[in-house]
């Protein structure tokens, strides 16, 4: 397993303004790590070591929008080489769920990806945690939405209780996993350049 | 959003700062300003970042065209003439408006590590450097070892080569030795001071200081040779790199993540229509209205009439790998003045294979340029294009063999055998290729150099950024970024000095990087040529023999 040239999985996670991506990315990660990301700066990407799947350990790098997606000015070098695509609503919130239908278009158009039949996305309904009476999507409108777009997996979180997000984030590995595997034998491109001189960031290799 | 003490009556938002383009200066200052602290709002009329940087996917190049022809032209570019064959995938191809190589030593790189926006980007080498001679593509030697490895160097001419390179490394400060020749041009100094050959004397002009003409002046040369000398080895066997997918846009964009992610509010698809100096208040075209409390940064310019590059970009169904060094995929071809039919500037070319991200496998991209205007431009453009098209026909046609015959070799003083070059020329020359090239696309435009459309008054609220510059390698963009932060802060003290916590490390690198600069060169020491040093050693006994 040494052997095998570490992997790295870009995940992007879309969705409207105030949907809970950055707390997501953060429950995830934080949880397991003592050495939390200092939140000090604002939200740009997230990663996650020694995340297993099955038999593998790969590194997951988390790209939060930074903001950019408020007046949909993402560009297209945020959506480059994603290997798994999230897209989140709040389940309190009609019109971003709503939305979700465009950010998988936008996600397409811009990334491109060789294969978009079966490129992987995942669909997050977040915060379940808030009172029932507020939920304005119910669970069986999500499912179908997910069941027309080619059976996205769905599942329903809650970022600050901590429900179902590793669940869900086990199965965005194994997805992204998969596809960066069946990208990696059709690309020619030889590795790029690290442009830091000096060992990056101490990272353990023991 | 900042507290404005102003009557923002019917305002949608304020800000401190708004900054209309998101080209790469305006990227990079828009990163610097929220970074410290200050409210900005970066808005762009595309919809995609880069602005006369960008990277064009098809769909966007035909736009693109039509914008710069039509009337309302408020771009630096002019005259867009746009073929594109049939059945090509739009999205699968990136065409780059004012594409820039980026030298490994160079304050541009050292503040995309500061910044950690290099995380953002994928960098790849470009380590070849070409000089079009006697029909054929020369690899030009850039370091001591291809010198003194060279079989085609006479061991004078070497000495010369060795002498004058330990020289530029220190140039500034060995000014007996150039002072008188500051103004003159290098060609001169090269000639008269180091006793250098023509050949030599156009490889370190056109290739490797990547100037357009021999006339330019020692003072101005010498730092541009010193650039690619001192780029050497820093990363490995190549001076320069590229960013994937697209250059000085991809920066932008790496940029403008920074900027966002430090607060910075986005917005593509806007355009500004209008800006009241009195109150402050910027106007959107969708009707908004904006207070601004400081400063418009905006890129919008004039072009002017004396400044001119011409451009073309070709897409060709050839992966073009045999001008690819090992394990590369791009590539520099300069043409030096006078072989393209009476040029009086040299046209480069960057060849972008797809490793570069820039188009589909089994097919490259050339962008040639030339400092000459409109119709002469383009002339000769396209005689360095039917160069290259008989060129990667002859080098890439597999059954074609040189025939060598027992008078064509040459014995160098050393005796070593060297092909003659100018008989390997002749019998180039009688090379018919079988097959021809096929272009999917080609585009010519040209590219003023702009102006402020108004001279603002010093202490005006409405600043102009400049248009790409052009150059094949990014020059003075942090200079530039650093000119118009001082516009709005005061001071350029605290550009970028922010403290990025538990991984300043990567600061400590680039500072680092920059204080060695010019030491590498100079010594002799066996570290100098790191990794290669068996190669070295192992040469110098075959030498001796």
């Amino acid at each position: 397993m040494s052997s095998r040239k570490k992997t790295m999985l870009k995940v992007i996670i879309l969705g409207d303004s105030g949907v809970g991506k950055t707390s997501l990315m953060q429950q995830y990660v934080s949880k397991k790590f003592s050495n939390q990301y200092k939140a000090t700066i604002g939200a740009d990407f997230l990663t996650k070591q020694d995340v297993r799947v099955d038999d593998r350990t790969v590194t997951m790098q988390l790209w939060d929008t930074a903001g950019q997606e408020r007046f949909q000015s993402l560009g297209v070098a945020f959506y480059r080489g994603a290997d798994c695509c999230v897209l989140v609503y709040d389940v309190n919130n009609a019109k971003s769920f709503e939305a979700l239908d465009s950010w998988r278009d936008e996600f397409l158009i811009q990334a491109s990806p060789r294969d978009p039949e079966s490129f992987p996305f995942v669909v997050l309904g977040n915060k379940i945690d808030v009172e029932e009476s507020k939920r304005v999507v119910s669970q069986k409108r999500a499912l179908a939405f997910c069941q027309a777009k080619g059976n996205i997996p769905y599942f329903e979180t809650s970022a600050k209780e901590a429900i179902n997000v590793d669940q869900a984030f086990e199965v965005i590995a194994r997805n992204a996993l998969i596809q960066e595997e069946s990208e990696e034998y059709s690309s020619d491109f030889s590795d790029p350049i690290n442009i830091h001189l000096d060992n990056e960031r101490g990272g353990c290799e023991c | 959003m900042a507290t404005s003490t102003a009557s923002a009556t019917d305002c949608n938002e304020t800000c401190d700062v708004l900054i209309y383009g998101t080209g790469l200066v305006e990227s990079v200052v828009a990163a610097a300003l929220a970074w410290q602290g200050t409210n900005v709002l970066h808005i762009d009329s595309n919809p995609y970042y880069g602005g006369a940087w960008a990277a064009l996917n098809l769909d966007e190049l035909k736009a693109w065209t039509d914008r710069v022809n039509s009337a309302s032209n408020n771009t630096p570019f002019l005259d867009a003439y746009l073929y594109i064959s049939r059945n090509l995938d739009p999205r699968k191809y990136a065409i780059d408006l004012s594409p820039h190589i980026l030298f490994t030593r160079s304050d541009l790189l050292s503040l995309l590590i500061k910044s950690r926006v290099s995380r953002y980007l994928e960098f790849k080498p470009l380590g070849s450097f070409h000089t079009f001679e006697q029909d054929s593509f020369e690899k030009v030697p850039g370091t001591k070892e291809d010198i003194f490895t060279s079989q085609t160097l006479t061991l004078l001419t070497k000495r010369s080569l060795m002498r004058f390179m330990k020289f530029v490394i220190d140039w500034e400060q060995n000014t007996t030795v150039w002072q008188e020749y500051k103004d003159e041009p290098i060609s001169k100094f090269l000639e008269e001071k180091f006793g250098l050959d023509v050949p030599q004397i156009v490889e370190l002009v056109h290739s490797i200081g990547l100037l357009p003409t021999p006339k330019t002046s020692t003072e101005v040369a010498l730092a541009k040779i010193k650039r690619y000398l001192t780029s050497m080895q820093v990363y490995g066997n190549f001076p320069a790199m590229y960013s994937m997918y697209g250059t000085g846009g991809e920066l932008a964009q790496g940029f403008c993540r920074s900027a966002a992610v430090a607060g910075a509010v986005y917005r593509l698809g806007s355009k500004l229509v209008g800006f009241d100096e009195t109150t402050g208040v910027a106007e959107l075209e969708s009707g908004e209205k904006i207070k601004v409390a400081e400063k418009i940064i905006s890129s919008e310019t004039v072009a002017t009439q004396d400044e001119e590059v011409t451009r073309m970009v070709a897409v060709v169904e050839k992966d073009c790998k045999e001008w690819f060094a090992e394990g590369e995929s791009a590539a520099i071809v300069v043409f030096p003045v006078d072989t393209l039919d009476g040029n009086q500037a040299a046209v480069q070319v960057l060849v972008m294979g797809s490793g570069s991200g820039q188009c589909p496998s089994g097919q490259a991209i050339w962008y040639l340029s030339i400092q000459e205007s409109g119709e002469l431009g383009r002339k000769f453009l396209y005689v360095a294009l039917e160069k290259l098209e008989e060129a990667i026909l002859r080098e890439s046609t597999q059954d074609f063999e040189f025939a060598v015959n027992e008078e064509e070799i040459a014995y160098l003083p050393n005796g070593l055998p060297v092909i003659s070059s100018v008989r390997l020329g002749e019998s180039l020359r009688n090379f018919t290729p079988k097959e021809s090239l096929k272009y999917l696309l080609k585009l010519t435009y040209s590219q003023k150099s702009t102006v402020s459309p108004i001279e603002p008054p010093a202490d005006s609220k409405l600043i102009y950024s400049a248009a790409p510059c052009f150059s094949l390698a990014f020059e003075d963009i942090v200079d530039q970024a650093k000119g118009l932060y001082e516009l709005v802060t005061g001071t350029t003290d605290d550009f970028f000095d922010v403290d990025f916590e538990d991984e300043d490390d990567d600061a400590t690198v680039s500072a680092a990087a920059q204080d060695t600069e010019a030491r590498e060169f100079s010594d002799d020491k066996d570290e100098d040529v790191g990794g290669h040093q068996y190669d070295f050693e192992e040469v110098a006994g075959e030498m001796t023999i």
